[in-house]
């Protein structure tokens, strides 16, 4: 495995963990390798107690691998200073409930030794995009799950970090919050940030992961590309405009003259995400936002500079150029 | 610094917004007020403001301590306990500085702490000896200041007496003493006899110097406490100081309590150009008395104003609770939080014990124990400083190199060897291991 562009890498890692009398009583993660390169959305998939949260904690040197190799940024992960390039969402918002939202912010920011101008820049531009700008004097207590949920990403985001860890991210959040979340993960990567997400909501993984490590039982069952894990290699799928029947009649006897088998026909949908975004975006340009979390901005401006230039349809173009690579 | 900093910011405010702060102002208030309420003493002013000094400022230092303790040990317990500790130590903060920052908060929080007690049990003095009359001058001369006290010297032993006792103490089969600690026996010895003065015109004498220049303003005490060596009816014993080599030196004739400590002016005049006077006590009673020699006697004189002494217990009460926040956090880094509790307690215990060792150093002397207990009297030895509100309460001065001693050891010296020890162990935790 190379360690060139690496962020991560995870060689032969283990964690026993073990009972007052040292003797060992569960073994979360057994042996497993991966890589995680520079720039890509890495998703680490599993059912519960697979073991994705004992390997992000040994990722942030929260646990201590029991055997293994485990090089984050191509250090240790219990040097502190290649945490001031980490962001880290917890899989709960673990978070100081009578802080404000600001405090917090605020708090994490100094953690990072940001000067106060650069502070209050960004904590403004945080609270705007996760849509809490009004509640930033609030104290997190007074807050939903899914705003406080909010705050951690802010949290995770404020130092700019080119490795960006969420457990679970979308956790406690609407559909337009994990919509949100989703978009921005999608950004990051386009910066060239390198993003590790560990979920179980597969929808989720789909939509942003390049590459995913699916974990059963401590070990790796699965690994790889996740446009090559799930295609189909004996079949193909052609979408047609919509067109009149006796023409649709015409091209679907070529089919079976071609294929010697009557082809499946059937009617592309939207999925729900896309109807329920579609039916709120109409709903607010109808009537005022309600209270708590507001509408969701754009990605803060100093996590978006770099960005700009790759815009949705030239994402669109890309992944056809990769489709008709592969 | 900016990153222990921001720890210690949210731990303070953590203390201001769950109400702490304002639930411990209650008890403060009460040292101040409802202590000296209840306080009857022994029907003098000065008697009960000496004890009104020592129960308010106990009853505050020992309230503080509870909670400086308990605080310390839940900041970082609960902390990992409800997982917070994540999110702090995944940013670029070392747990040693994560250590310090908490340290810091309980620091800043208890010296106001101390402070408000301070002021108010001050204030709660000046409210209750704003009545005092006829007592005012002798509260202010004798407890309401500040005082210098000066011991009689002690005997000086020679040489060839310690070779000789040494020898006698081996041919008489008795316990063998280290030479270097037959000195010391042998002034005991001597204090312990000049000590006793017998019946009916038995006289004893001792000497002191006096090196500061005394002011003119303020007067020149005595300070002594004695016993009956017999059983009486009568506690009172009549006796006659006399103060300076001449018979004809100027004398005080006294008619005193036993059991009682006591303290009489006596003339400045009697301290000859080298600073030197030795006053005797004559005894004229019918029965035996041994003066206390934990209460010298000795020479008590005005060095500085009472809030300058007052000060300075104070900080010798927040060096102390800074000591206590040390063990608690370092405990609480290690352990759960009922564990870092007990385990506080216990070394709290440890500490105290260690001055029950001082006191009685033979324990350390003998026993399969004795090693343990002399690794323990060396381990807290340096811990056992003046006590400063007793001090306080007799208006004697505390010496500023107590208070600088206490700081250099107590809290750079004793904190700081906690505070690594802790943290090399800290560091080597898991902190993410499934509660």
């Amino acid at each position: 495995m190379s360690d060139n562009e690496s962020v991560i890498i995870a060689e032969n890692l283990s964690k026993v963990f073990r009972d007052f009398w040292n003797r060992p009583r569960v073994k979360a993660v057994n042996g497993i390798s991966f890589e995680v390169r520079q720039g890509e959305v890495f998703g680490l998939l599993g059912p519960n107690g697979s073991g994705k949260s004992t390997t992000i904690k040994m990722i942030l040197g929260l646990l201590h691998p029991t055997k293994g190799n485990l090089r984050v940024m191509g250090q240790s992960p219990r040097n502190v200073a290649a945490k001031s390039r980490i962001g880290y969402l917890p899989e709960e918002s673990y978070l100081y409930n009578y802080l404000t939202a600001e405090e917090t912010l605020d708090f994490y920011a100094r953690l990072f030794d940001l000067s106060k101008r650069e502070r209050k820049e960004r904590i403004g531009q945080l609270l705007h995009m996760v849509g809490l700008e009004h509640t930033g004097r609030r104290t997190i207590g007074e807050f939903s799950k899914g705003m406080a949920r909010r705050i951690g990403l802010a949290s995770a985001l404020i130092n700019d970090p080119d490795l960006v860890i969420l457990d679970e991210p979308t956790s406690g959040l609407d559909p337009l919050g994990t919509r949100q979340v989703k978009d921005l993960i999608l950004k990051l990567a386009e910066r060239g940030k390198t993003v590790l997400l560990s979920s179980h909501l597969l929808s989720d993984v789909e939509d942003v992961c390049d590459r995913i490590a699916i974990l059963y039982g401590g070990n790796v069952r699965a690994q790889g590309p996740i446009r090559e894990l799930l295609r189909f290699e004996d079949r193909y799928q052609v979408n047609l405009p919509v067109m009149e029947k006796p023409e649709l009649e015409r091209v679907l006897a070529a089919l079976r003259e071609v294929m010697g088998q009557e082809p499946d026909l059937d009617q592309p949908s939207r999925n729900l995400e896309q109807f329920f975004l579609e039916t709120i975006a109409k709903a607010r340009e109808e009537v005022e936002p309600t209270s708590g979390a507001g509408p969701e901005a754009d990605v803060a401006e100093f996590l978006a500079e770099e960005a700009e230039a790759a815009t949705p349809s030239a994402q669109v173009d890309a992944r056809i150029e990769d489709l008709l690579d592969d | 610094m900016n990153r222990i900093f921001a720890i210690t910011s949210i731990a303070i405010r953590n203390a201001i917004r769950s109400k702490i702060v304002v639930m411990l102002m209650v008890p403060l208030i009460f040292a101040a007020v409802g202590i000296p309420l209840m306080i009857k003493g022994d029907g003098t002013m000065v008697g009960k403001v000496k004890i009104l000094l020592n129960y308010s400022l106990g009853f505050s230092l020992a309230v503080l301590s509870i909670v400086t303790l308990w605080s310390g040990c839940a900041s970082i317990s609960t902390e990992i306990h409800e997982k917070l500790i994540h999110t702090v130590v995944s940013k670029p903060i070392s747990r040693f500085q994560i250590w310090l920052g908490k340290w810091f908060a309980l620091l800043i929080v208890n010296f106001l702490l101390v402070a408000f007690a301070g002021i108010a049990i001050y204030g709660g003095l000046r409210w209750q000896t704003r009545l005092a009359g006829e007592e005012q001058e002798t509260l202010h001369q004798t407890v309401l200041t500040s005082r210098k006290m000066v011991p009689h010297i002690e005997p000086t032993v020679p040489d060839e007496m310690v070779k000789s006792y040494y020898e006698e103490a081996l041919r008489q089969g008795r316990p063998e003493i280290p030479i270097h600690r037959v000195r010391n026996t042998i002034k005991n010895e001597l204090l312990d006899r000049r000590a006793v003065v017998r019946k009916e015109g038995g006289e004893t004498f001792w000497l002191f110097e006096v090196k500061d220049k005394l002011r003119e303003d303020h007067p020149l005490y005595l300070r002594y406490r004695f016993d009956l060596l017999a059983m009486a009816s009568e506690s009172e014993s009549p006796g006659i100081w006399r103060f300076g080599k001449q018979a004809d030196s100027p004398q005080i004739p006294v008619l005193h309590e036993a059991q009682l400590i006591h303290e009489i002016e006596i003339p400045k005049e009697s301290i000859d150009a080298d600073g030197r006077v030795m006053i005797t006590y004559v005894n004229q009673s019918s029965m035996d008395v041994l003066m206390d020699r934990n209460y010298g006697p000795s020479l008590l004189f005005y060095r500085e104003p009472f809030v300058v002494n007052y000060m300075k217990a104070l900080l010798m009460l927040f060096f102390q609770l800074a000591f206590l926040a040390a063990i608690g956090l370092t405990a609480g880094s290690l352990f759960s939080l009922p564990v870092a509790a007990l385990v506080s307690f216990f070394l709290i215990l440890l500490q105290s014990f260690g001055g029950f060792l001082e006191k009685y150093e033979q324990i350390t002397q003998s026993g399969i124990l004795g090693p343990f207990y002399k690794f323990l009297h060396m381990l807290t030895g340096p811990l056992q400083g003046p006590n400063a509100m007793e001090q306080l309460a007799n208006g004697n001065q505390i010496a500023a190199m107590s208070v600088v001693s206490m700081f250099l050891i107590k809290v750079l010296l004793y904190c700081g060897v906690i505070a690594l020890i802790g943290n090399l162990l800290f560091n080597r935790r898991e902190i993410g291991i499934p509660s």
